[in-house]
């Protein structure tokens, strides 16, 4: 982006009724808690004013009588976290640092945008500035992505903009990093209720990034097959039945469970094929120290079979028990299943 | 911004709604703005000229746009093969990128991460480095190309003009054999042209509903057989891929039909091979897709991950789909006809056909089908 040549450092500050100060960025859910700031603040007083900004000049949507934008108002555009400590503490009089009215808007939200970068935004905050600017001047938004780290990547950016339709549990989730952006931007366009029961159920098994998508993925999948919503797979008593008794079971075991139901739901000719297999292995009553490995994918690319001996006598029974086991029927069926095992549609 | 109007389609299906290359925006980089594929793309209109646009630009052109391009590599390589599944070993003249047919399985739209069609303004040099492949030692070169494996061989031809400057390269040597392949039936401006049986005009055929259903603006099914008839009576060879073979209810009595389609429009001998491969994708792609086309169910199948790291039907539902299309086929076509397995295992080859070629032996096989074909020196086809 073009450089920045105003500097607010050579500005003076000025004392404003902190009431009177209108909020310009739309809040992260992760910006609320002030408090230890409001402790500092108490101590050391305020070292940095805050920066506003008189918008109404064409630009800040004034049109948009929702936003409480107006031509008169003056904005925050860095300080949130200040003006909700001072107002905390009851001060009367904030001092600020105020742009003149003719600073170009592309200036004043990049100053506004840098000031925060010290601290950094969270993927929440990200995403709903990205949002804020994104619909009400794009191009703007284009110039003032690197301030929000959205300069290279069109994915971030189409994320971040979807991930900002999340509610307040997501975005808290989100800025938290209990939820990355990219199922975050998933799971935005999903109905209310479909949402708060995934997102419930992450917050109870906190799965890893990979797992949360491979959930969603099935739930997805599953919901167009069966004409359903997640929400009404989530609570069949065929995959809720893994929630059972969380607190005893713990998590890992709970999630192992839940992965194997919504796996086996999603694909369940693949699952009787794996079961069929399994099975034709268990009744071969191999030892542990024979051990044949399926191919979990059913390619059959190639098969492995680890013995385990420590003396030539061990690794002779194990070669007898391979030899025998050559012309086993239910073993050559492992070996050469057909196409009569996986269920016709 | 520019469009333009619509090519006379004398002969084949009218499809109003087919977008050939008639972008609604043609971006030419300025050391192309002069040449006749420029010219002949833009069809008199002014195209927007650009300076430079590499593969990384390639996904910040979209849905409608067609771009003119260098491209900055080999123009010929290898059928992108993958590990653990046997290959038929044809070379690739790679021409441009995208397809507009907007078919629901495409796997260009995982590889290519754009919608627009991408031409390459320098195929002089292409051409030449083909040529020169061709004049090599025939015993130590490769025998098959196609230009049919990144976008349609013929969508853009009306107006690039590219297949007959290679129909009529390859009409001159007998130890090659080019293929084109389409999904269009747009193959009338080829009939006349003298190319000595050493061009095979293939096309991707599929069951009646899936081409209804899955494969967009792509010409209907009966429509690409009148096309391969008209193609066969002008002397070309024909190929036929049922690629990709899907699983849906009725499937055998889908492909079925499509056999028996096939058995009215041609004679077993005009067919050079068919070719079958079942559904599989990259996993990327199911997403753009399924943003593209939510009413689709072709990815709510049950698949594994192959060994080539693609979404594959299990092994023993291929099996199954492979012996169904091919046991239909066999009612049309001569035991002689080559048909073979695209990209896939020893262990299904095996299952289907009794036997395993390898990647070395099938493209030992379809070369020799190949010479065949190049070197029976058909008679040239009258010119109107």
């Amino acid at each position: 982006m073009d450089e920045i040549h105003f500097h607010p450092a050579g500005l003076n500050p000025e004392f404003l009724d902190p009431a009177s100060v209108k909020l310009f960025w739309p809040e992260g859910p992760g910006r609320i808690d002030s408090d230890e700031l409001a402790g500092s603040i108490n101590s050391l007083g305020l070292l940095r004013p805050p920066l506003v900004w008189e918008a109404g000049h064409g630009w800040a949507g004034e049109n948009d009588a929702n936003s409480g934008f107006g031509p008169a108002c003056l904005y925050l555009l860095a300080g949130s976290r200040r003006l909700a400590a001072v107002k905390a503490l009851g001060w009367t009089s904030l001092p600020v640092l105020r742009l003149p009215p003719d600073t170009p808007p592309e200036r004043a939200l990049a100053l506004g945008l840098a000031d925060n970068l010290e601290r950094g935004f969270d993927a929440a905050e990200t995403a709903v500035i990205w949002h804020f600017l994104w619909n009400r001047n794009r191009e703007l938004a284009n110039t003032l992505a690197p301030l929000l780290g959205l300069a290279r990547s069109p994915r971030l950016r189409q994320w971040s903009l979807a991930a900002a339709g999340l509610p307040t549990k997501g975005l808290v989730a989100l800025a938290a990093g209990r939820l990355d952006l990219e199922t975050g931007a998933r799971l935005a366009a999903w109905a209310a209720d479909d949402l708060n029961q995934i997102l419930n159920l992450f917050e109870a098994l906190a799965p890893s990034k990979q797992k949360k998508r491979e959930w969603l993925n099935w739930l997805e999948d599953l919901s167009r097959r069966e004409k359903s919503s997640p929400g009404r797979i989530l609570a069949s008593p065929e995959i809720a039945g893994a929630l059972a008794d969380l607190e005893h079971r713990g998590r890992p075991e709970v999630e192992n469970d839940l992965r194997r139901r919504l796996w086996r739901r999603r694909h369940p000719r693949l699952a009787g094929l794996i079961d069929q297999r399994e099975a034709r292995l268990r009744s071969l009553a191999l030892p542990p120290s024979f051990r044949l490995e399926l191919d979990p994918s059913l390619e059959d690319l190639s098969f492995t079979l680890k013995l385990t001996f420590s003396t030539p006598a061990d690794f002779q029974r194990l070669a007898d028990l391979a030899a025998v086991l050559k012309t086993n029927p239910d073993f050559l069926k492992i070996l050469d299943d057909t196409p009569n095992d996986i269920n016709a549609q | 911004m520019i469009s333009m109007p619509n090519e006379a389609r004398p002969q084949s299906t009218p499809r109003p709604d087919l977008p050939d290359h008639n972008s609604s925006r043609l971006y030419v980089e300025d050391e192309f703005k002069g040449q006749p594929l420029a010219q002949r793309l833009a069809q008199g209109l002014e195209p927007t000229i650009i300076a430079q646009a590499g593969p990384a630009d390639y996904p910040s052109f979209g849905r409608g746009e067609t771009l003119l391009t260098r491209h900055r590599g080999a123009f010929v390589k290898p059928c992108p093969a993958t590990l653990n599944y046997n290959c038929c070993g044809l070379q690739i003249f790679h021409f441009g990128l995208g397809c507009t047919l907007g078919c629901r399985y495409c796997i260009l739209s995982a590889y290519l991460g754009t919608e627009a069609l991408v031409l390459f303004g320098n195929i002089r040099e292409g051409l030449s480095e083909l040529r020169e492949i061709l004049s090599r030692d025939p015993g130590s070169r490769p025998k098959r190309f196609c230009t049919g494996e990144f976008t349609d061989s013929l969508l853009l031809d009306r107006s690039s003009g590219l297949a007959a400057e290679l129909i009529e390269m390859f009409s001159e040597n007998s130890s090659a054999l080019l293929e084109l392949k389409t999904k269009t039936d747009y193959i009338d401006h080829l009939l006349a042209l003298d190319h000595r049986g050493r061009t095979v005009i293939s096309f991707s055929v599929n069951a009646p509903e899936i081409c209804r259903q899955e494969e967009g603006r792509a010409a209907p099914l009966t429509a690409r057989l009148a096309a391969a008839r008209r193609a066969a009576d002008a002397g070309y060879p024909i190929g036929l891929h049922f690629d990709p073979i899907f699983e849906y209810p009725g499937w055998a009595d889908g492909y079925a039909r499509t056999a028996d389609l096939i058995g009215q429009h041609l004679a077993g001998a005009e067919v050079a091979w068919v070719s079958l491969g079942c559904f599989r994708y990259l996993p990327s792609l199911k997403d753009v897709m399924l943003a593209r086309h939510p009413g689709t169910s072709i990815y709510d199948a049950e698949f594994i991950t192959g060994g080539d790291g693609k979404m594959r039907y299990p092994r023993p539902l291929r099996t199954r789909l492979y012996r169904g299309v091919a046991s239909a086929l066999s009612r049309v076509l001569p035991d002689s006809a080559v048909i073979y397995m695209c990209m896939e295992s020893s262990r299904v080859w095996r299952d289907v056909f009794g036997t395993d070629p390898g990647t070395e032996g099938l493209t030992a096989r379809l070369d020799l089908r190949a010479l065949e074909l190049a070197s029976l020196h058909k008679i040239s086809i009258k010119r109107p």
